[in-house]
């Protein structure tokens, strides 16, 4: 899996630089402003990168010339998943770190917001890549990219309608009346569901002609 | 005392089925130190055994036995000792080929980097240009390069000259000659450029439509099969279990013949392993 790695950071290098100084600017920005938006932004833009490079591989024809390679379908997959977790973690990282910066700005450093924060950013990141992949290993990634659009518009509908139905959702991170406990339940599913769609995308990919 | 196993490849009654198309039962032996030649025109089914081989598309019966082992799971694979070229190299456009030296280190254990610049020396292949702004030849080369590397027992090549300039070509066959000096490798090379094939292989195959219509050492072919050239008249004479495929011209009748089964008194010259599968096939149409 390794060299499956290192084939997907060459590519990250090449085709997602852009990618990654709009997460830095945005993740930037959001220290001096603690809108939710600066959070979620970047994180939306880095679940992108693996839909990306799952396209770029197809343009090659790469899935089939990898089966030559001593590599498992379940490694081939595997190595997607873990791409992700790397890619959303380290985001996640870097909004925290910045979100760190805008609290002690704005001397309202909050230990368990930070947490929350960290937990709802990178559920809402590994979302549409949880919903995605199965797709995309099933039936191709042109597929698997219509479906992740659609998770992406399934996440901005809920939440539309969380705002409609509570009116105190402040967009301001520190300030979001979403109690904790059902921040880390809904991290715990979302992570979950992440696992359930790796199982799944291992099951139809190990089954699927090339 | 080392000991070889005996085929390098078994094929028992493969089969698989497309609509419109199905590989009917595909016997093939491939004995280690020996080069299989798979010959048959677009669509016959060359690329789909191949894939099979390889569990790039899943086998609707049958058995697959490679280097000794059964290989009835992906695990069961031995990837480690197959080196694989196919009609098209599927690196992605931005990798150079140190990186891919790089990938293929981190992919093979027995990836041998000094062989692969070697071989990047040898085919002229610039170290540091990206795989999208290589010619068809170059990229086929590169995969020549990366399939040789690590040292494999098996070579498997689809199409594996095509794009590629006569000397060129002739550079490779003869690797791929050398290949097979050591009696524990083999190869299994899929072509339309049959006069490749007939320099090199020691076992030729013919499909067409999904079935093996002729299987023989190359040689045997050469020393069991004829071609002359009569008038209709004569033709009509010969046992009709002799001619293998008949061409009519202007001028004369072209067929191929079983030479044991041809009376005296006709010139047999020799056929070519392109004019015997020509003929074939077209009598198969």
């Amino acid at each position: 899996m390794k060299g499956l790695l290192r084939k997907d950071c060459y590519l990250m290098m090449k085709y997602c630089r852009v990618f990654f100084l709009a997460v830095l600017i945005f993740t930037i920005v959001g220290i001096k402003n603690d809108q939710v938006f600066f959070a979620l932004y970047p994180i939306v833009l880095s679940s992108i990168i693996p839909v990306n490079l799952l396209s770029y591989d197809e343009k090659a024809h790469w899935n089939s010339y990898a089966c030559t390679f001593p590599y498992t379908r379940k490694a081939i997959v595997s190595s997607k998943y873990i791409l992700t977790l790397c890619v959303l973690g380290a985001s996640s990282l870097l909004i925290i770190f910045a979100q760190v910066c805008n609290m002690l700005i704005n001397h309202n450093f909050q230990l368990f917001g930070l947490f929350s924060t960290f937990a709802v950013i990178l559920s809402c990141g590994l979302l549409p890549p949880a919903f995605m992949f199965p797709f995309t290993f099933k039936l191709g990634s042109e597929k698997g990219r219509f479906a992740y659009y659609t998770g992406f518009v399934l996440f901005f509908v809920i939440l539309a309608f969380f705002q409609e139905v509570t009116d105190n959702l402040s967009l301001r991170i520190t300030q979001m009346a979403v109690p904790h406990a059902p921040i880390v339940i809904v991290f715990l599913i979302v992570f979950g569901l992440y696992g359930l769609s790796w199982f799944l995308s291992m099951k139809f990919y190990q089954k699927r002609d090339l | 005392m080392t000991t070889f196993e005996t085929n390098a490849l078994e094929l028992k009654d493969l089969c698989k089925s497309y609509p419109g198309f199905s590989l009917d039962h595909l016997n093939l032996t491939l004995p280690s130190g020996c080069i299989l030649g798979l010959i048959g025109e677009n669509g016959a089914g060359k690329t789909t055994a191949i894939k099979l081989i390889l569990d790039i598309i899943r086998k609707d019966s049958g058995t697959i036995r490679i280097l000794g082992k059964d290989c009835s799971t992906e695990t069961s694979i031995p990837k480690e000792e197959i080196g694989v070229v196919m009609d098209e190299v599927g690196f992605p456009e931005c990798l150079t080929p140190t990186q891919i030296g790089l990938i293929m280190k981190d992919s093979f254990n027995n990836w041998d980097s000094s062989l692969y610049s070697q071989y990047l020396q040898t085919f002229h292949l610039p170290e540091k240009k990206e795989f999208g702004q290589f010619s068809k030849g170059m990229k086929m080369k590169l995969g020549i390069a990366v399939a040789l590397s690590h040292h494999p027992k098996l070579l498997i090549l689809d199409e594996a000259t095509s794009g590629l300039d006569p000397v060129v070509r002739d550079e490779i066959l003869d690797i791929f000659n050398d290949f097979t000096r050591d009696e524990s490798h083999a190869i299994l090379i899929s072509s339309h450029i049959v006069s490749d094939l007939e320099k090199i292989c020691d076992y030729i195959a013919f499909l067409h439509k999904g079935k093996l219509v002729l299987y023989e050492e190359k040689d045997r072919l050469l020393e069991e099969y004829g071609i002359i050239q009569c008038t209709k008249e004569q033709l009509q004479e010969l046992d009709p279990s002799a001619i293998i495929g008949v061409k009519q011209t202007s001028y004369n009748t072209e067929a191929v013949i079983l030479r044991d089964q041809i009376p005296e008194g006709f010139s047999v010259q020799p056929v070519s392993i392109e004019d015997l599968f020509i003929f074939m096939i077209k009598e198969a149409h």
